[in-house]
């Protein structure tokens, strides 16, 4: 359950430049040069430009996955800067997708990042995520998670989810299919909620839900699949649920 | 016997503690607890509510035993 997809494979059209090897220098000594072209012809879609998306899309922006795609239809506001940290003060009126573009490309122009701003509704999900390897799940309400979570299946996406409160953070991967579902995890939505949060903490689940990634494109390490960790900050401790497919589940349980 | 139940986010909020050791009678399932809970702390009536036995997904008519480890917390929405 922890290899990377078949289709992200480094084929002659992905080429590592020289400037490339001494970006990647670094993580090039843990995966090679054949695992940097994996991220190099990867794409990810970044669902939700808040304080997750800022974390996943940063350090998978530095990674050199080749292409992002950061759908939001939001506008920055004062009260986001305590966490979503690509916008700043600077930043206030301005599309959120328009933030993360100028501070991504900034932040690695070898990388091809592209934006999104709309909302992501059932009529138009399928083609926001149709060229998509991954789906990073940094949404901030149940009712969009469950619609990424219902394409991903149909798709045959991975789905890396992440959900914060407060000093505290869940996390889970999906491999359509094999393993649990978010709807298997989470049968029913909570009531939506002004969260209370704390911006570190979205940069560790971001940060988890980043690595992961990396991880699933590269083909390394053992994923974050059929449990969910439970980030809990107040008692600085991780805790970790076994959970499995739910046969009766109304999303995945068609899937054989 | 006794059983450990461990809160987190809106739960923990309501009940006002991590954690609780709470004494169960031989046969008691995890929804007796959960009756229990709800019953002192009514508010966590409104929250979607996922459990766990000995840190293993559970569904409410799991059966209890001493020393079991349950954890209660509801999915968390915020990103």
């Amino acid at each position: 359950m922890s290899r990377g997809k078949e289709n992200i494979s480094a084929d002659a059209d992905a080429y590592v430049s020289e400037s490339e090897l001494k970006r990647y220098k670094r993580q090039i000594k843990i995966f090679g040069e054949e695992g940097q072209k994996r991220l190099k012809k990867a794409k990810v879609t970044i669902a939700g430009a808040g304080g997750l998306g800022s974390v996943s899309a940063a350090y998978l922006t530095v990674a050199g996955v080749g292409r992002i795609l950061v759908v939001d239809n939001d506008v920055v506001e004062l009260s986001n800067l305590n966490r979503q940290i690509l916008h700043w003060e600077k930043d206030i009126g301005r599309r959120k997708t328009d933030s993360f573009e100028e501070k991504l490309s900034e932040m690695n122009p070898e990388v091809e990042v592209t934006v999104l701003c709309e909302k992501i509704v059932e009529d138009n999900v399928a083609d926001i995520v149709c060229d998509s390897d991954l789906i990073v799940d940094a949404m901030d309400n149940f009712k969009t998670r469950y619609l990424l979570n219902r394409v991903a299946l149909e798709k045959n996406l991975p789905f890396f989810h992440g959900g914060v409160y407060g000093f505290e953070g869940q996390m889970t991967t999906i491999i359509p299919g094999k393993t649990a579902c978010l709807r298997c995890i989470f049968p029913e939505a909570p009531a939506p909620e002004t969260f209370p949060i704390i911006g570190a903490t979205c940069g560790v689940v971001g940060g988890i839900q980043a690595t992961e990634v990396v991880k699933y494109i590269v083909g390394v390490g053992e994923l974050l699949t059929n449990r969910l960790l439970v980030w809990d900050g107040l008692d600085a401790r991780i805790e970790e649920f076994a959970v499995e497919r739910n046969p009766a589940c109304e999303d995945c349980g068609d899937l054989g | 016997m006794k059983v450990e139940v461990q809160f987190f986010a809106r739960c923990r909020e309501i009940v006002g503690a991590k954690q609780k050791v709470l004494e169960v009678e031989e046969g008691m399932r995890i929804k007796d607890i959960i009756d229990t809970l709800i019953n002192e702390y009514p508010e966590l009536k409104n929250v979607k509510l996922i459990v766990s036995l000995n840190h293993k997904y559970a569904e409410q008519e799991e059966k209890l035993k001493d020393k079991d480890e349950v954890a209660v917390f509801p999915p968390v929405s915020g990103g």
